[in-house]
């Protein structure tokens, strides 16, 4: 028992911090990958490249890495609180199957575009990158939410707030399906769900001396 | 518990079986597609297209099937360990997708490269395929070999060195995904270095199917230690 109990809180610590990683590397994602002007010349946007080569590859590499480091967190939560067994644990599983693969083909045409020949090669990418998110986060926030609002293994409100920003990405999605690329306006919600995951993962790690098999 | 034995013993013959296949298949496709010569131009690319078509075709086949063998594999693993309702067991399913992901987002490519009209499709391709090999070494072996030698440590479904030789491909493919980062085209010697992983699924599968009588009584003496793994 006592083994089983350090084992959890063990797995709370980790998972959190894996958490709280995976969001550190989003942010330094963010913070030395830069885009280039919508509508660049071909002449621009190779130069673009030249001069942002190191930067972007490594900031590209952050956006492969970071899913992991998450998707270990969410799966985490659906192990802690028990559900591995329920239909929304598996759906929690399957959502986070949709982040990365939706990262990584994104990623892929990124690697792509730094290749200046074919000509039309850098312009590839650029019409990829900018829909990933919303596609994929409802996937994971839904099934998510329902479990953190039916256990105990963080407080119920991170369960509310799961899934009304899966209900808000969904809309988004919705919303903004006829163009075919998202306005500025609604790239604030990927910072908005960083929060989620940081905050997510603060709060288990608080929580782990305190977790016993009853919160399941 | 007969019935439980013997389906544990077809579990060990079916799945090592199916990672040995998984094995050959993958040799084979590499085998028969061997890529285009180093810098081809146009009519070079277009030309070897039409030359290799059908090897480059069941290549590509080859590559799409033979993953799905490992991954029954090394499912039948996570089952043997009874791992599947820990977190270890689900971060291994998790790789599994990973790997099936960016294998048949590299087959895609495969066969987009065999289209010659636009003139610049099989160009692309080739550019796509080079970007989806940084994959395998930065996130698809690493997000498979760790978990699964996580699992395979906490049981003795096969001997602890495989557990042990998973967690150090993890970390050696991990190493190279970004030492290698800023190399648009990753060099043959670290694409051929993906060979030693073929080479442990390899030994894991012929280590499961001899071991398939012995599986049992050993798994019920490491129960508690299995139990306490995460």
């Amino acid at each position: 028992m006592k083994v089983n109990l350090s084992s959890r809180q063990t797995l709370s610590l980790l998972s959190g911090l894996s958490g709280v990683a995976g969001v550190i590397l989003l942010s330094l994602s963010f913070a030395i990958g830069t885009s280039p002007l919508s509508g660049a010349a071909h002449a621009d946007l190779v130069q673009w490249g030249q001069q942002n080569y190191v930067k972007a590859l490594w900031a590209a590499w952050l956006r492969v890495v970071r899913p992991v480091l998450i998707v270990l967190f969410g799966l985490s939560l659906v192990h802690l609180s028990g559900a591995t067994h329920p239909f929304a644990g598996w759906m929690t599983f399957f959502g986070a199957m949709i982040l990365p693969s939706v990262s990584l083909i994104v990623i892929t045409l990124y690697f792509s575009g730094w290749n200046p020949d074919p000509v039309i090669m850098p312009y590839i990418p650029l019409k990829f990158v900018s829909v990933a998110q919303i596609l994929a986060a409802p996937a994971l926030f839904l099934p998510l939410g329902i479990i953190l609002v039916s256990t105990r293994i963080l407080p119920r409100v991170f369960g509310y707030l799961a899934l009304l920003l899966a209900a808000i990405l969904l809309i988004l999605g919705v919303d903004f399906m006829l163009r075919l690329t998202l306005p500025a306006s609604v790239t604030p919600f990927v910072v908005v769900q960083a929060l989620w995951w940081l905050t997510a993962s603060i709060t288990l790690i608080a929580r782990s001396g305190v977790l016993s098999p009853s919160q399941a | 518990m007969n019935k439980s034995l013997d389906s544990k013993r077809s579990l060990c013959i079916f799945g090592g079986l199916a990672g040995a296949v998984g094995v050959v298949l993958l040799g084979l496709s590499f085998a028969i597609n061997t890529g285009p010569p180093p810098n081809p131009t146009r009519a070079e690319l277009v030309k070897f297209g039409q030359d290799n078509y059908a090897k480059i075709l069941w290549g590509a086949w080859l590559q799409a099937v033979g993953p799905v063998l490992i991954v029954l594999f090394a499912f039948s693993l996570v089952h043997l360990a009874r791992a599947t309702q820990r977190l270890a067991g689900w971060m291994t399913f998790f790789g599994a997708t990973i790997l099936m992901t960016v294998s048949l987002v590299e087959i895609i490519f495969y066969i987009s490269a065999l289209h010659t009209d636009p003139a610049v499709m099989p160009y692309i391709s080739l550019v796509l395929i080079s970007a989806v090999q940084h994959l395998y070494f930065i996130v698809t072996a690493p997000s498979l070999f760790f978990p699964l030698g996580i699992v395979l440590l906490g049981s003795a479904v096969l001997p602890r060195a495989f557990g042990y030789l998973a967690l150090v491909l993890a970390g050696v493919f991990a190493v190279l995904g970004a030492t290698f980062m800023l190399r648009l085209i990753l060099p043959n010697y670290v694409t051929a270095f993906a060979g030693v992983q073929a080479l442990w699924w390899l030994a894991a599968a012929i280590s499961l199917i001899s071991r398939r009588g012995s599986s049992s009584e050993s798994e019920n003496r490491n129960q508690p230690m299995m139990e306490k793994a995460v």
